[in-house]
């Protein structure tokens, strides 16, 4: 009975971890990185031979990362 | 001015010191540790680079880090949040680790620094540079280039995979990069991967296969894998991938695409994983030379720098050359994340600070690339004798003379002198040399010694100024970062039913009379050695080339098989007593197996996690 009950509740342990990060993720990290703009969703995955010429990008001279200001930001 | 570099936290930690704009020393973690491509924060090595310097840490004006840690996690964060409710799994796996330590590494570092002297504000003389412009730096300021185009490509630094910079004097500017999750190394470390072999440490060996292939997949993998337009930019076609939101490279969909499951290490390899490295390695150096074309036409530059992990791949590296898209190339050769360390400290030098650049006319500020620990004859003899080892003493010459007949023998030897390399490829500073003209020291070496994988072939270190009669190249690659071809002069041509051989029966065909060294395809991955970087080896291959009229020998790294390179004598000698090569050079010692206390004898092949 014993260790029915103690594997019960590693069971019921794991299962408030998931809820518990899910919830973490979806209802807390996901609305706190659209509120503080450093969330965009973006299509990450691509069709094939879609119509531009080129997937090079501008390198972003001044980029600024909200909470990376906690370093000292070396960027030229 | 005294800037200490360090990579660490993700593979291949590591320290490096330049003092004055002079690389003074550099060295990898996992030579210490003895833990192959360790991570760990580089105590070890930054420990070396203090008391080389004679400085203590409190000299230190700065130390810079190479890469911005929450950049990172900005793009983990929203990878995950594109993707979901994918990639849970994998978000519960790496938050925790984020949460825990990767947020702080800042104040990590200041701990860590705090240990080495608690009266130092080092909260002052922090930097963190980015990991692309780290990689660029490498390969640009010790390059021996006034001004260059430098090309960067990995499989991912915070956001960026493949970036382009313009150098000019002491001056580095990127101008263009490519975003994860499309990164060309990842590319390759999928194929890695479902070849059966281990993602950041097998590429080279799924390089080395691909000469038994045929590049039949090709169209497969530009159809489906990868849309590459004609300035060699590209997008993975991320349906085929797991790394974005998975635990592994490659998911279901790949594998229905090549008609088969990954294959399992250690399962025999077949055509199929031959044809797929071909087929992979033919992409990348598309890939890549399209890259190149791009970067002369937009820069007008004329020489190229290279760096980043791909830039180890030198198969592509000599194709690049051969291509003559620009004069000069030249190729860092700690490309990989630990010379992150030595462009995290050029960085600081030259960008954060603007110190004036000194360029060498004709040489590059890496010296040789033997920028690791020492140790005098004295210390030598002290240390080999403390473990129990029996060895006589040489002089030079006689040292020389000894193992020119040695090799000339057909015997390996454990070469170990001078100071360490720096980076992954060993250069006659930690080496186990042989007869480059023997038809079994391939098989020797692989079986015997290395405990590796026998396809796997083994590279020629040349007199530099020998190296246009055997090879199709007349230049420097004192790095081995060029593979070219052995010159038709010295080939052994082949009957029909030679020729008709596929996949690893090609291997037992002797090819040319350096067969130690010519792989299957004809091509050798090259050292060449000058006097003024390596007086000893070149003394040696000079010997060597008196006695036989062969001016080269077969250069191995001093490891076996999981091992990182061997750092002190006490590495090498076990490494000596685990493995059969006969004669350990450690200086002027010579230690002979057949006098060494047999108890010493180790199972040494079993020691490492096989990598």
């Amino acid at each position: 009975m014993y260790e029915v009950k103690d594997i019960f509740m590693k069971i019921i342990i794991k299962v408030i971890k998931f809820t518990f990060l899910w919830v973490i993720f979806y209802g807390v990290v996901t609305p706190a990185a659209l509120f503080l703009k450093i969330a965009r969703f973006e299509v990450l995955s691509i069709k094939n031979k879609d119509n531009q010429k080129s997937y090079w990008m501008e390198y972003a001279k001044n980029k600024k990362y909200v909470l990376a200001d906690f370093y000292s930001q070396f960027i030229k | 001015m005294r800037i200490l570099g360090i990579s660490a936290f993700y593979h291949d930690a590591a320290a490096a010191l330049i003092v004055d704009g002079e690389i003074i020393a550099a060295a990898q973690e996992e030579r210490f540790t003895r833990i192959r491509h360790d991570s760990a924060y580089p105590k070890n090595a930054i420990d070396y680079c203090l008391t080389f310097s004679g400085l203590s840490a409190r000299d230190l004006d700065y130390v810079s880090f190479y890469d911005k840690p929450l950049s990172k996690f900005d793009r983990l964060i929203k990878t995950y949040l594109a993707f979901a409710p994918k990639g849970f799994e994998s978000f519960c796996v790496s938050m925790p680790l984020w949460l825990k330590e990767k947020l702080f590494q800042k104040n990590r570092l200041l701990n860590e620094l705090k240990c080495l002297d608690e009266t130092v504000d080092w909260s002052k003389r922090l930097i963190f540079s980015e990991h692309h412009l780290s990689h660029a730096a490498s390969a640009f300021f010790p390059s021996p280039f006034e001004h260059s185009a430098v090309l960067t490509i990995d499989g991912v630094g915070e956001w960026t995979t493949t970036s382009i910079a313009i150098g000019k004097g002491n001056d580095l500017n990127v101008i263009r990069e490519m975003h994860f999750p499309h990164s060309l190394g990842f590319l390759y470390s999928a194929f890695t991967y479902y070849t059966g072999f281990k993602v950041n440490s097998g590429e080279y060996k799924v390089m080395g296969l691909a000469p038994y292939g045929e590049p039949r997949y090709v169209d497969v993998i530009k159809n489906n894998l990868i849309d590459i337009k004609d300035d060699g930019s590209f997008r993975l076609n991320l349906d085929y991938f797991d790394y974005c939101t998975g635990l592994r490279m490659t998911n279901e969909r790949f594998h229905a695409l090549f008609g088969a499951p990954p294959r399992s290490p250690e399962i025999p390899l077949t055509q199929r994983e031959m044809d797929l490295a071909a087929s992979i390695q033919a992409v990348t150096e598309e890939v890549l030379i399209k890259l190149a074309r791009s970067v002369a036409k937009e820069t007008g530059e004329r020489n190229l720098c290279l760096a980043g992990g791909v830039a180890l791949n030198c198969v592509a590296n000599g194709k690049l050359l051969r291509e003559k898209i620009f004069d000069n190339i030249w190729i860092q050769p700690a490309a990989g994340d630990a010379g992150g360390a030595l462009g995290a400290a050029l960085v600081g030098y030259y960008l954060f600070q603007g110190e004036h650049r000194n360029i060498g006319k004709t040489t590059d500020a890496m010296k040789g690339s033997y920028l690791g620990p020492e140790f005098s004859q004295i210390e030598i003899e002290a240390r080999l004798k403390a473990v129990g080892a029996k060895f006589e003493i040489l002089g030079d010459t006689e040292l020389i003379d000894y193992c020119a007949e040695t090799l000339k023998n057909g015997k390996a030897i454990g070469w170990h002198q001078g100071r360490m390399e720096f980076g992954p490829r060993a250069l006659g500073a930690r080496s186990i040399i042989g007869d480059a003209r023997s038809p079994s020291m391939q098989k020797l070496l692989n079986l015997k010694v290395k405990y590796r994988e026998s396809f796997r072939p083994f590279a020629p270190s040349i007199l530099r100024e020998d190296v246009a009669d055997w090879f199709d190249f007349d230049g420097d690659s004192p790095y081995m970062l060029f593979v070219a071809d052995v010159k038709a002069k010295h080939r052994i041509a082949m009957n029909d039913e030679k020729i008709k051989l596929f996949g690893i029966d090609k291997l037992n065909v002797i090819r040319s009379s350096i067969p130690a060294v010519t792989h299957v395809d004809y091509s050798a991955r090259i050292q060449t050695v000058s006097i003024d970087t390596n007086p000893r080896f070149h003394a040696l291959i000079s010997r060597f080339k008196e006695l036989t009229t062969c001016p080269m020998i077969v250069n191995t790294s001093f490891n076996v098989r999981g091992e990182p390179i061997v750092n002190t004598p006490e590495d090498a000698f076990r490494c000596f007593m685990g493995t059969e090569i006969e004669v350990l050079v450690v200086g002027n010692c010579v230690l002979k197996k057949e006098y060494q206390d047999q108890a010493f004898a180790l199972t040494y092949e079993n020691n490492f996690e096989l990598d």
